[in-house]
């Protein structure tokens, strides 16, 4: 009877489970209250989802004031690339320790997957050093050093053409 | 950061304050057809949509299970003879605590409103709530003539909840009970301090131990209904579950479901690293501390989820 909650909700007084029809109640009841959660919850976090850039010149930041240090983020990071670190706050009569998630930027690979899971949004992406966003789009910032050999083969086809050009020409110009 | 609620950080993320607000928003009353119709009723609150919440966006996974909440108070409903009617979800919405507690006055006139018409229409005589704050809001802030409002604690005391001995002659358990601030000092008729020390004591192997604060002094939990959760609030959190660290408790009880979220997230939290945790107790809530007492299987079939038979282990699992 529990291991198919989806047809017991279906179905609440369903005769296969106990014979006495009160429990049936109370059981198709809590299934289908289960049900409904799900349902209504789903379709509302779906919603929510928010959207972050991604990709090999992305890193996850962490603002510090948001962050409470839940290790969600810690749990999920499949690069290890997250650490938590503790920081001391003092009362007067009470000190406490609450814990904030600190990138490790060796490892980030700029996945969003802990921006993603952060309930607060303490976690934006944003581009690495050498990467930025221009007109929604992450670009390398570096671009000449990159394309200057791509372009340089390019002129190389057309040079023997100037070359065998003035060939021809050569006997002209004398 | 901003979000639709003003600065500040909100928990848990607004889906759920969302979800809340788009049901009052639905006032046409469906037809309803109660399988089982008593003048006792059974009102679980909001409990399966914050397992969700734990589920979806909060921070222990479900390490703190709500659901146990309602098969734990139907088990002890059916121990003292009571068979309500629940007033379930499909036709009920939330009480409207939160929304009445954040200023949406509106929002909450809506929900009281509805549920009003219902609770009248079905004829309740007697409504049960395991909620601390259901239970304030139907007693103070509805207007419902002719309906007793009572927390489980007090209805299973008047019962005379009987609690079989455990038959173990050994150390007692020490058994700590924060008081909820909604059902306790700030209820000006009708709080609930006794009841729920009582039905401990009924308990043969648990010794009651009080907390440093308790009573109509006790310390808050540190959030109130699920707004906010900064450096500050978990200060409060963590004195509080400190407290309970210095009487040596075993098991942590609260009877509010928002105490029971913040005492689980903290206490999931401090087990992130293996053989570093502080709190060395259990957190519950008060009904499944006693109906896990209670000898037989829960009537509405224990944990439904399949993925909460056993808690998940904290840790990575990227």
């Amino acid at each position: 009877m529990a291991t198919a909650p989806t047809a017991a909700a279906a179905t609440p007084a369903a005769t296969p489970p106990p014979a006495d029809p009160l429990l049936a109640y109370y059981r198709g009841v809590r299934q289908m209250n289960v049900q409904i959660a799900k349902e209504r919850y789903k379709a509302f976090y779906k919603g929510r989802t928010l959207e972050f850039i991604r990709g090999r010149g992305t890193i996850a930041i962490v603002d510090e004031e948001v962050c409470m240090g839940c290790t969600h983020c810690f749990d999920n990071c499949a690069f290890e690339a997250i650490d938590m670190a503790d920081r001391k706050f003092a009362l007067p009569d009470y000190s406490y320790t609450s814990r904030k998630a600190v990138i490790v930027y060796d490892n980030c690979v700029g996945c969003e997957k802990c921006a993603l899971v952060c309930p607060v949004d303490a976690i934006t992406m944003a581009p690495k050093h050498g990467f930025e966003m221009r007109e929604g789009k992450l670009v390398s910032t570096a671009p000449p050093a990159p394309p200057a050999k791509p372009a340089a083969p390019a002129p190389r086809p057309a040079t023997p053409a100037p070359a065998s050009q003035p060939s021809p020409a050569s006997p002209v110009a004398p | 950061m901003e979000t639709e609620y003003g600065p500040g950080r909100t928990i848990p993320h607004p889906v759920l304050f969302r979800l809340l607000d788009a049901e009052a928003d639905d006032t046409t009353i469906p037809e309803i057809k109660v399988e089982h119709p008593s003048e006792y009723a059974y009102y679980p609150g909001c409990i399966d949509y914050y397992d969700q919440e734990m589920q979806f966006s909060h921070m222990n996974y479900g390490d703190t299970n709500h659901g146990i909440i309602f098969d734990s108070s139907i088990k002890l409903l059916r121990a003292v003879g009571i068979e309500p009617m629940i007033l379930d979800r499909s036709f009920m919405k939330c009480c409207g605590h939160d929304q009445l507690w954040q200023g949406k006055v509106d929002v909450f006139k809506k929900m009281r409103d509805y549920n009003t018409t219902i609770i009248q229409k079905l004829g309740v005589k007697t409504l049960v709530t395991s909620c601390a704050e259901g239970y304030r809001t139907f007693r103070l802030d509805y207007k419902l003539p002719g309906v007793r409002v009572v927390h489980i604690t007090q209805i299973l005391y008047e019962r005379g909840l009987r609690i079989p001995p455990q038959g173990d002659g050994g150390k007692k358990i020490r058994v700590a009970y924060q008081d909820p601030c909604r059902s306790c000092r700030q209820m000006p008729v009708g709080a609930v301090y006794e009841e729920p020390r009582e039905l401990i004591k009924r308990v043969d192997t648990a010794e009651l131990v009080e907390l440093k604060t308790f009573r109509a002094d006790a310390q808050c939990c540190g959030v109130a209904q699920m707004m906010y959760c900064n450096d500050k609030t978990k200060g409060i959190t963590a004195k509080r579950m400190d407290e309970a660290t210095e009487v040596g408790a075993d098991y942590l009880l609260t009877a509010c479901p928002k105490c029971l979220t913040h005492f689980g997230c903290l206490h999931h939290e401090n087990k992130w690293k293996p053989g570093g945790e502080r709190y060395a107790y259990r957190v519950m809530d008060i009904t499944q501390f006693l109906a896990e007492r209670l000898p037989g299987d829960y009537p509405t079939g224990g944990n439904v989820d399949l993925r909460r038979k056993e808690t998940p282990a904290p840790g990575r699992r990227g």
